[in-house]
């Protein structure tokens, strides 16, 4: 690791980065350096409850030398740095577990993705320019992240990447609607979102649920609209194929998965599913370009045809899976790489919404969820429409009042006879980790159409 | 630092934390990861006109700080005025465990080899030990305070089946390793899993399975989520909410209790406080904020934006656990629960997933381990319909909560199932 080239950080001390790396002697070493400025925001109810900024500037060292050992402090300088080496060198001895990793391309990189924000008083004035006369709770935040990282296997990648997020809860009489916006970029996205007409959306929903919400059918055709698929995508695909947990590393926490390395190139779903996760996607919330070990992100596809395509892998999966990592491994500030999903969505089909319903005698068409959640194997899963629509004879007929279809995965792969195509992302956090990696992520897809399921009400 | 602040601002709160935090990760059986964390932070909360401004800058130094403060003057004048209250109370209880030789490294890993070499089957889990050192500056008072804790938490599978268990102390030789044979059993006997049908049962939950519903259950208790519509538990201030056989305790000075501390982020001297007794709510919990705007006293459970529990003590009841079972003709036995997820916060709709062994209990015996088993109900009929608890009780805290939690176990009845 001799190379003198900048990386052209303003804000990071690189030397910091590059002296970490000459000072062991293990056999592998990795370095992370990050700043994030961050700004969040929340009112409840018309009233400013916080304003906070926060600014982080902190180091990762991951030593693997027969067992991992990774350390981080937020005081950056070269004694602690030293320091960091040495504590990592010593718990990665520790362990009698030999880890090693996949050989991978390293690159020398710099990106950045453009973005700023404006000064407090106008965040200030959009929040609350959305205040309406109900109950609502509104959490914006922003954040800039810098980030070099280096490993002694040559990779230097410096990277500057701007994101940012809104949340609101929306309370009429006692029904709740929640929503979420996020992009990496800037300001700008503010106004693409058009928070002011999903607003008034989801109040007269709201309204017309309770005055008119009626008890959906017990058994039907269900189509799910992309901010459902997006889920089903994440957590009953995305989770199970992520190898750390197919190998066992996240089953005292997150759990395990129903997949394993023989499901590979099986059929698993119908013809007309496809499912990827791509990091690539210029501004989604998930979106990268190298992962925090170095490796250059690529599309990743999951399910293809409906068979078994690829899982999502770091290095040290991928060695033990004999492959080559997809760029899986993500870190939050201060902790280790752990493999994440990126942007997660069933790829698009042929049909139109309207082609899909319209071939529906009874059934329901699910577009929001509050409510769901999966076992820890990725089977048994449950998702409650907070907004959803009678189906009979091939339209809409009426307000369905919280449907809730609850499946396992295999069965819902069998059951999906219609993929459309109008793809759409939704912003989310994705968790797993201890301690908790809460990671920016986007959940996207296609409007599906299941036949013959039970409908329950929640 | 303090003299800088106390010039420019009428009222300010100043938490200096210092941390170290240490994690032994293991799975398959092989200790894999070792990881230590140094956090050093300050955390400021500044007011002035009638605005509040909340920072946070590591590793302080009088630069940063003073850099930090000439740009909060200059925030300030944009931000909307926002209500900020700050108590004073220094009645300090000092009995809480410290432990200095919690986050040994040496120390760690030998819990863990220990706790695998017990075993016969696949386990998987973490030690995680922390110190932190922390000092609170306000107008009305200085002080310091200094924490320890660590907790175990070991899952064991036999096959498909899976068995969890914790231990958390403030020190680590109370850390047991052989609670890693209590979740051997439980996998063990969870083999050959049968479906149940769907409909209404009697439940047993463990204390690991029942701090999960009492930590949800503290966290609608905080103002701020009754506010912010987060909550069932509005304007239910001395209403029941909870079967009469239910007493429960936010607690900051418990002994042993991972949440102790000294004081809040207030400043304010921590204390056990009553929120629900025998089924009547009788407060939420307070900052000096949020007190005000209810006309009431803070509860010592600043955070500033949101109060929140430190250690959630739940009154013990009468009954064994073999007694609890005897009571139950057709019910389950759950062992552990997770991905807990409301429809509704307030109203307290929700579903949660049985994880690890679940059992089926007929006419006062446990006849056969069960699969695919999901709560789907209401959160305050449940607790209304608590029907005994037990003696004994237990300190539960791991990945999936919020808080620590002294649970027993609890038998509801007519809990409402779901199943694929």
């Amino acid at each position: 690791m001799a190379k003198n080239t900048k990386l052209g950080s303003l804000n990071i001390d690189e030397d910091l980065a590059e002296y970490a790396l000459n000072k062991t002697k293990a056999k592998y070493a990795e370095i992370r350096i990050e700043k994030n400025i961050g700004n969040s925001i929340l009112f409840v109810n018309g009233e400013l409850k916080g304003v906070e900024i926060v600014e982080n500037y902190g180091f990762c060292i991951r030593i693997i030398d027969n067992g991992i050992g990774f350390y981080f402090s937020n005081i950056v300088n070269k004694e602690k740095i030293r320091e960091g080496i040495e504590k990592a060198e010593k718990m990665a001895k520790i362990q009698k577990e030999k880890i090693l990793l996949s050989e991978e391309k390293f690159y020398e990189d710099r990106y950045e993705v453009k973005g700023n924000f404006p000064e407090i008083n106008e965040k200030l004035e959009f929040i609350k320019d959305l205040q309406i006369e109900k109950q609502i709770t509104f959490s914006y935040g922003d954040e800039i992240q810098e980030k070099i990282y280096m490993n002694s296997e040559s990779a230097r990648i410096y990277s500057k990447i701007p994101r940012i997020y809104l949340y609101y809860l929306l309370t009429v009489a006692d029904e709740q609607m929640h929503r979420e916006f996020g992009n990496t970029g800037g300001w700008e996205f503010v106004k693409k979102w058009k928070v002011e007409e999903w607003l008034e959306h989801d109040l007269k929903f709201l309204k017309e649920l309770i005055e008119k919400g009626e008890k959906p059918p017990s058994k039907g055709d269900v189509i799910l609209s992309p901010y459902i698929t997006g889920l089903i995508a994440h957590e009953s695909c995305g989770h199970p194929f992520e190898a750390d947990r197919i190998l066992g590393r996240e089953a005292a926490q997150a759990g395990k998965s129903y997949a394993s390395q023989d499901l590979l190139g099986k059929k698993f779903a119908n013809d007309c599913i496809n499912i990827a996760d791509d990091p690539t996607i210029p501004n989604s919330y998930g979106f990268y370009k190298y992962d925090d070990e170095g490796v250059r992100a690529r599309k990743r596809i999951l399910i293809k045809d409906g068979i078994v395509n690829e899982f999502l892998h770091n290095r040290q999966t991928a060695y033990k899976m004999q492959c080559k990592s997809n760029a899986s491994a993500r870190a939050t500030y201060g902790k280790e790489p752990i493999i994440r999903m990126a942007n997660t969505f069933f790829m698009p089909g042929d049909y139109s919404l309207e082609e899909l319903i319209e071939d529906v005698k009874e059934g329901v068409y699910m577009v929001t969820y509050m409510e769901w959640n999966i076992d820890d194997k990725r089977i048994n899963q449950k998702y409650v429409g907070e907004e959803a629509y009678i189906i009979r004879n091939g339209e809409i007929d009426g307000i369905a009042y919280h449907p809730a279809i609850e499946i396992t995965t295999f069965d819902f792969y069998k059951k999906v006879d219609g993929v459309g195509k109008n793809l759409q992302f939704y912003p989310a956090t994705c968790g797993k980790g201890e301690p908790m990696q809460g990671i920016e992520v986007s959940t996207g897809g296609v409007d599906i159409r299941l036949r013959d399921v039970s409908i329950k009400i929640k | 630092m303090i003299e800088l602040i106390e010039k420019k601002f009428e009222k300010y709160i100043a938490i200096e934390r210092d941390t170290i935090s240490k994690q032994a990760k293991f799975y398959n059986s092989k200790l894999e990861v070792m990881k230590e964390w140094r956090d050093r932070e300050l955390e400021l909360y500044l007011y002035k006109n009638g605005k509040m401004l909340n920072l946070s800058i590591e590793n302080p130094d009088k630069k940063k700080i003073k850099n930090c403060i000439d740009k909060a003057n200059k925030i300030m004048d944009y931000i909307s005025p926002t209500s900020f209250e700050i108590g004073y109370d220094t009645n300090y209880v000092y009995e809480k465990f410290f432990d200095e030789n919690v986050i040994n490294d040496d120390k760690i890993a030998e819990k863990v080899e220990n706790a695998i070499n017990l075993l016969n089957k696949e386990c998987a889990g973490i030690l995680f030990a922390q110190i932190e050192k922390i000092k609170i500056h306000t107008p009305y008072t200085s002080q310091e305070d200094r924490n320890s804790m660590a907790y175990f938490s070991i899952r064991v599978f036999d096959k498909d089946s899976s068995g969890h268990a914790v231990s958390c102390s403030r020190k680590l030789m109370n850390i047991d390793e052989k609670i890693a044979k209590d979740a051997e059993e439980i996998a063990m006997k969870g083999k050959k899993p049968k479906m149940v049908k769907e409909g209404k049962y009697d439940v047993i939950f463990t204390p690991l399975a029942f701090a999960n519903l009492l930590s949800y259950f503290s966290n609608f208790c905080s103002a701020f989520a009754v506010d912010a519509g987060y909550s069932f538990l509005v304007n239910k201030i001395g209403k029941k909410v909870a079967n009469e056989c239910i007493t429960i305790y936010d607690s900051g000075i418990e002994r042993d209790g991972i949440y102790s501390t000294k004081f809040d982020d207030e400043g304010v001297a921590t204390r056990k406080t009553c929120i629900v007794k025998d089924g009547i709510l009788k407060t939420y919990l307070h900052n000096s904020t949020t007190a005000k705007k209810h006309n009431t006293k803070t509860t010592a459970n600043a955070g500033i934006i949101s109060p929140s529990p430190w250690n959630v003590v739940l009154k013990e009841g009468e009954y064994s656990v073999e007694e609890m079972i005897e009571e139950v003709k057709n019910g389950l036995l759950i062992t552990n629960l997770w991905y807990t997820r409301f429809h509704n916060y307030i109203k307290g709709d929700f579903s949660t997933v049985a994880r690890d062994s679940a059992f089926y209990i007929r006419n006062g015996e446990i006849e056969s381990a069960v699969k695919g088993i999901r709560i789907s109900d209401n959160l305050e009929r449940l607790f209304k319909n608590i029907n005994a608890l037990s003696k004994h009780k237990k300190q539960i805290y791991w990945w999936e909560m919020e808080n620590p939690v002294f649970s027993t176990y609890a038998l509801i009845k007519d809990v409402f199932i779901t199943t694929v």
